[in-house]
């Protein structure tokens, strides 16, 4: 009898374990919805004097620019930055997301690399939505910019490395959001990892929850009303948030 | 009184012409001051790498020998922003002995500043090359480095100066700093300075035979004066 009890038990602990695995695995990434704040640096054209200048670039402009549109278009507020990073963590995407339509319309950027260290739990929270407690996962992620937009406004290509921190659902692997007041790290001030404010990056709903905080450097080579520059950037600043503001 | 009008303008064009040809591949190697911030896998807590251990894994040394106080990391870049690596220099026998990072691409921009050195923006991918030995050596990886340095107004040659004047209104936000002798020792004085920059990557390493990757979520890098 006990016997029996172990061997239904064990059965049915494997089946969880592999559907769980299986699933963690086969599972898509769900778009986290991402603010973004980057400090460009440009050459300014068509002067004699060679001039630099500070051009700041939020998530908002670079998905105006991959869609084709003016950098302070406003027209389709519906379409935002996210991350998609499988939970594996063998991909990583920047994508625009379609809030009205619920769905992914464009890849801004795709992974070339994506290394990192896990299980770092330094500032353990407890996720009570998620079952399980989380893990903390740091990643540096070099990120190649894919060509999108229009002959007056696109993205032409480019390179970002961003560094980061995320927190990890223990038992998918996926990443998953805590609630803001809890998502803090030590090394925060250190990595000049900070929060987009939230004028700078519109978002559409409270900043309850957070998934984690990324910085990044790159460049990018940019089509804006019709002019092509390439645009350097010393730093940037990238809000990981929570799936549901996306998905309503 | 024609002809030696023409000698002499024939001479200055050569002379000119020289001046830019030197310009163009001229290379100059500047100490290079580093510290990394690093994530491995295992390791609780993030730890601090000099540019000195660096320099150790690429010559096959442990990673906080002492041993060879005379190799230090430098940076070359040539007059034209073409090509930058970092490199393994000897200052005892005042040569390169190793190539650590190459660019694979190297984005400048130009802002001129009045009565004063340019200043040169740049964004530099570097490749990690293989060095060292078995046991402990580089194996691999990238670093993104984002800087700035000054450049003379004539020939856009790279040169330092004094540091009381190296300074940039953006520097704190960028997260470009000078980097302390505490972690990355320089037996010269570091008065002249020809910019400062800072990085983030990844390295593949072995180290006392064991092979990691080490995460750099961020690092700085102080370029200091030319070397001989």
């Amino acid at each position: 009898m006990t016997g029996k009890k172990f061997i239904l038990g064990g059965a049915a602990g494997l089946a969880v374990v592999t559907a769980l695995s299986v699933w963690a695995i086969t599972a898509s990434p769900i778009p986290v919805r991402t603010t973004v704040l980057l400090t460009g640096v440009a050459q300014r054209p068509l002067t004699q004097r060679p001039t630099i200048d500070v051009v700041p670039l939020s998530g908002g402009t670079l998905v105006n620019l991959a869609m084709g549109r003016r950098i302070g278009a406003t027209n389709f507020p519906e379409q935002v930055l996210a991350l998609t990073v499988a939970c594996d963590l063998t991909t990583a995407n920047l994508v625009i997301f379609d809030q009205s339509v619920s769905n992914t319309i464009a890849t801004v950027a795709t992974n070339v690399s994506f290394d990192f260290v896990q299980s770092q739990i330094l500032n353990p929270v407890s996720a009570p939505a998620l079952g399980s407690t989380n893990a903390l996962v740091r990643f540096v992620a070099r990120l190649q910019i894919l060509p999108s937009g229009s002959s007056s406004n696109a993205l032409l290509g480019g390179v970002l490395t961003v560094a980061g921190r995320a927190h990890r659902d223990t038992g998918t692997g996926c990443l998953a959001p805590v609630p803001v007041r809890l998502d803090f790290d030590q090394y925060d001030p250190t990595l000049l990892d900070k929060i987009v404010p939230n004028g700078k990056d519109k978002v559409l709903a409270a900043n309850t929850a957070r998934t984690g905080l990324a910085h990044v450097v790159g460049v990018l080579d940019i089509v804006a009303d019709y002019l092509t520059n390439t645009v350097l950037i010393p730093a940037g600043n990238i809000n990981i948030r929570r799936s549901a503001e996306i998905i309503k | 009184m024609k002809s030696t009008r023409w000698i002499f303008l024939s001479l200055t064009g050569l002379a000119l012409l020289l001046t830019s040809a030197y310009a163009l591949v001229a290379s100059k190697t500047f100490r290079t001051a580093g510290q990394f911030f690093t994530f491995t896998q295992g390791k609780t807590t993030g730890t601090t790498l000099g540019g000195y251990n660096l320099v150790n894994l690429a010559m096959g040394r442990t990673a906080a020998s002492t041993a060879v106080p005379n190799q230090v990391l430098a940076l070359i870049l040539p007059c034209d922003y073409s090509a930058a690596n970092l490199v393994v220099y000897d200052q005892s026998t005042v040569s390169i002995v190793a190539t650590v990072a190459s660019a694979s691409a190297l984005d400048t921009i130009v802002q001129a500043v009045t009565n004063r050195d340019n200043q040169v923006r740049f964004l530099a991918q570097f490749q990690v090359n293989p060095n060292g030995s078995a046991a402990n050596g580089l194996l691999g990886g990238y670093l993104t480095v984002a800087g700035r340095i000054h450049a003379n107004r004539t020939n856009g040659c790279p040169e330092a100066v004094s540091v009381n004047l190296d300074y940039d209104r953006n520097d704190i936000s960028f997260g470009d700093r000078d980097v302390p002798r505490s972690v990355d020792p320089d037996p010269e004085p570091a008065n002249l300075r020809t910019g400062l920059a800072h990085c983030l990557g990844v390295i593949d390493a072995v180290q006392n035979g064991s092979t990691n990757t080490i995460l750099i979520p961020f690092g700085h890098l102080s370029i200091r004066r030319a070397q001989p």
